[in-house]
């Protein structure tokens, strides 16, 4: 079986515990384990990292050292966290001098990083640890061909620092996963643009603007609702259509376990789906079988 | 002024000699991160993919342009740098591996070191330092925690990240970018 300590990052515990619960839910369902990263800090992205870059690779490799300690690989289920530690990580790596800095830093706590451990984000855990056969024979009740959008993290899928989608592919892993439970992936122009979330710390406004043209794309592609898989991005695509002028139907936006473990036959109270900002009720309508 | 309500920088030319800097570049490019400024072709892909571009006047082009041709105080000091999502999105598509993002960091990076860190970052920084995360803890979050028989929030190693905050230089940054905001403009 596969082991995986969590990073929960500093967003999901405090904003999104749903989004924490059903993961750990889901991932034990199919037979990964999860044990909780003790003591751990935020990873620094963006914020820190602009402020100060040697001080977010410290608190990146604090983190990285934590995890080697347990002697587990990272699961990260935030975006902006498992590509700051992913980034973080490469950089120390990779130069010597680098890691004999943050090591420095460490050392006070008597703690040390020696580049073994691996970062992995839920959806890298979707697509390289669990066969979709696996995904599709654990299914119990299918949803009824739903429409849903998938909504990829720039952080996640996007091809940059040679670590992640070394390819360039199009992201594709959500999409399977929401056919397979039995919903109806659509496409939508600006699938794979940003939620605007970065920006909040700039401009509130200016990031409302790119995440609401994503909810009318969304919207004009009939879909249901978008599954997310990054905590910034889930509050940043709910809390739009919240904003100024009432959206007169709003779209649901649920996290990938969220969307998932209903189809396995997990209850509802324990995804944490009441929640939710935005009803899934229409999305768990469509389900099927004895619930 | 938000963003949006604003007109578009175009107005900023003629260049003055008295505002180049030659050097600015090299300066960039010895950073970590840096690196790729030197391959720039300014061929604008990057401008043509931006999410912020689609709603503002805003072209990760035209930041690289000002930073190659020595524009050091204006691009330190305005809110040009500070824009970038950090999607990558325009580094999926730079075609030089310019790695629009990093030199964003890079340039950030010396921008706070003067002063100029945009308020928004600085109040986050402060956050994670006085909190240990982004956002603060409230008794309806533990509440909210139980019922989904989650573990109570941990301590997030306040002591720890002010240490080493402290021997990074972080915590100088955030205090010199504290005063300059107290300062009349």
């Amino acid at each position: 079986m596969k082991e995986y300590v969590l990073f929960r990052g500093c967003i999901a515990p405090v904003r999104l515990p749903a989004y924490e619960a059903a993961t750990i839910v889901v991932l034990e369902k199919l037979g990964i384990e999860v044990s909780p990263l003790n003591n751990a800090n935020c990873c620094g992205a963006n914020y820190i990292e602009s402020l100060n870059e040697k001080a977010f690779l410290a608190l990146g490799g604090r983190i990285l050292a934590l995890a080697e300690k347990e002697g587990k690989d990272i699961l990260a289920i935030c975006g902006a966290c498992s590509g700051s530690l992913k980034h973080a990580k490469k950089l120390i790596d990779r130069r010597k001098r680098v890691r004999t800095d943050v090591n420095e830093l460490l050392a006070k706590e008597g703690l040390e990083y020696t580049k073994k451990v691996k970062v992995k984000h839920l959806l890298d855990v979707f697509e390289e640890d669990i066969a979709f056969d696996t995904l599709r024979a654990a299914i119990t009740n299918q949803y009824a061909g739903v429409r849903m959008a998938a909504h990829y993290g720039c952080h996640l899928t996007r091809e940059f620092d040679d670590m992640n989608n070394i390819e360039g592919a199009k992201p594709t892993i959500i999409d399977t996963i929401i056919r397979i439970a039995g919903g109806r992936p659509v496409e939508y122009p600006t699938k794979g643009r940003c939620c605007g979330a970065p920006i909040l710390a700039m401009d509130e406004k200016l990031a409302g603007k790119v995440g609401m043209e994503k909810i009318r794309n969304v919207r004009d592609a009939g879909a249901a609702g978008i599954v997310t898989a990054c905590s910034y991005c889930d509050i940043q695509l709910s809390q739009v259509q919240f904003g100024g002028r009432l959206e007169k139907s709003r779209i649901a936006v649920m996290t990938l376990p969220q969307f998932l473990g209903p189809a396995l036959g997990i209850l509802d109270d324990e995804l944490g789906m009441h929640m939710n900002r935005t009803s899934p009720s229409q999305i768990l309508g469509s389900l099927t079988g004895v619930r | 002024m938000e963003q949006t309500d604003k007109r578009g920088y175009r107005g900023d030319f003629p260049v003055r000699d008295e505002d180049v800097q030659g050097t600015f570049k090299y300066e960039v490019a010895d950073m970590v991160g840096g690196e790729g400024l030197m391959r720039c072709l300014k061929c604008g892909a990057c401008s043509g993919g931006c999410p912020v571009g689609s709603v503002i006047d805003y072209r990760p082009r035209k930041v690289l342009g000002n930073v190659l041709l020595g524009l050091k105080d204006e691009v330190l000091s305005s809110d040009q740098i500070w824009l970038c999502a950090a999607c990558f999105t325009c580094e999926e598509r730079c075609v030089q591996q310019v790695n629009f993002t990093d030199v964003v960091t890079v340039l950030r990076n010396m921008a706070s070191k003067e002063g100029h860190a945009a308020p928004g970052y600085v109040k986050m920084a402060e956050m994670v330092r006085k909190n240990g995360r982004v956002s603060a803890r409230t008794g309806q979050v533990d509440k909210m925690r139980e019922q989904l028989g989650l573990p109570p929030l941990q301590d997030p190693a306040v002591k720890q990240l002010e240490g080493i905050m402290q021997a990074a230089g972080l915590v100088e940054v955030i205090e010199a970018n504290k005063k300059k905001e107290a300062e009349p403009e």
